[in-house]
């Protein structure tokens, strides 16, 4: 665990390798966007992170905003992202390509990124992700708006819990703040009102391996067709029975995809 | 997990882990929701405790700074399922946490 100095912002970092294998032996490197609002890596780090460092070397943090990583004000754009990614890896002294694992808005980061930095991203695993294409601010604003307007218009915590699924006080309360903090007290939503869609053209340079998976009751799916179109080397694997949030509980199946996509044998079978 | 199991539940070892762990997870939560979830061995972080997975990192990262190398929280981490994870417990931690060191010497 660590806290980097990247792209001017102070990022928390985990990064795992579990085994006695020198730092040369060849691992792929893996490097994990969560996506945007009241989470941090960490669920990320115990359901993936973790695992998959017996044969890769796993890279979590924080976006910007969220966590343990600075609170910034305004630079919520996804070029800003990108930004801190490349300078996170060059911070970390990864040179060579990583694997980019992009969940929900994630995908949109790591997408950019492949697309600014073909050198740098040796594939793309967009799990359930928000694609940059034409009409995506509107649906993440589709989310967060209303949430916004809710934390700024008085709120009881009751109703944060509701709103939650039914957590506990001390969660929503928590949640609440964390939210506040990020969509009422820094320039995310007006950054994200001011974004565009990434151009077909920046779409076209991306040459790296694309799996994508999807929750087939995930109203991220939508997307999926448009991603044949840009990205013709892309592969789309479906979730039986998930949505966008319970996606992400498929741990096993998400750890084997990934395993297959970086080119790593299957895990050896728990005894 | 077989060392796991056979861990006897007393003795300094175990009462120092034990005291080591707790102290870990109320300098997270707070003297006062510490008390009021009354924390045992039985309490799951998940679900008794209601810790979101940013706190479980903190307490994990505190375990792993105190031990400094001696336990292999991440390969311990690594092992699991999400059952194991969402029904992880203090006790089963602890228990972790000796076996290791008695493990090591």
């Amino acid at each position: 665990m660590a806290t980097v100095h990247a792209n001017g912002v102070e990022l928390r970092v985990n990064r795992y390798r579990v085994g006695n294998d020198g730092l040369d032996s060849g691992r792929p490197v893996v490097v994990f966007v969560h996506g945007l609002g009241i989470v941090d890596h960490s669920g990320l780090a115990f359901t993936l992170g973790m695992p998959l460092a017996t044969d890769a070397e796993t890279i979590l943090y924080a976006l910007r905003g969220h966590g343990h990583s600075e609170v910034v004000a305004s630079g919520y754009r996804i070029a800003d992202h990108v930004a801190d990614l490349v300078g996170l890896l060059d911070e970390l002294g990864v040179a060579e390509p990583v694997h980019l694992v992009g969940c929900s808005y994630g995908g949109a980061v790591v997408v950019t990124a492949a697309a600014r930095h073909p050198s740098r991203v040796a594939s793309l695993f967009l799990l359930d992700p928000v694609l940059p294409v034409p009409g995506w601010p509107e649906r993440v604003l589709a989310l967060l708006e209303p949430a916004a307007e809710r934390l700024a218009g008085g709120y009881t915590i009751e109703q944060v819990m509701a709103a939650l699924g039914g957590v506990s006080r001390r969660k929503a309360v928590a949640a609440a703040g964390r939210a506040e903090r990020l969509l009422l007290g820094t320039s995310l939503l007006d950054d994200v009102r001011g974004e565009a869609p990434l151009a077909e053209r920046d779409f076209a340079r991306i040459d790296c391996p694309v799996l994508a998976v999807y929750g087939d009751r995930s109203e991220m799916l939508a997307q999926a067709g448009g991603l044949a179109t840009l990205v013709p080397q892309a592969r789309v694997r479906l979730i039986e029975g998930a949505d966008h949030l319970s996606v992400f509980g498929h741990t096993r199946e998400l750890a084997a995809l990934i395993r297959e996509a970086v080119g790593l044998a299957p895990a050896a079978s728990r005894g | 997990m077989s060392t796991a199991s056979s861990v006897i539940r007393s003795g300094s070892l175990y009462d120092g882990v034990r005291t080591t762990v707790e102290t870990a997870i109320r300098d997270v939560v707070g003297e006062l929701y510490y008390e009021e979830c009354q924390v045992g061995l039985d309490s799951t972080f998940a679900e008794d405790i209601q810790l979101e997975s940013m706190e479980v990192m903190e307490i994990a990262e505190r375990l792993i700074e105190e031990y400094d190398g001696r336990v292999d929280f991440v390969a311990w981490f690594a092992d699991m399922e999400l059952d194991d994870l969402i029904e992880l417990s203090v006790g089963r931690v602890v228990d972790f946490i000796v076996a290791s060191l008695e493990a090591a010497g």
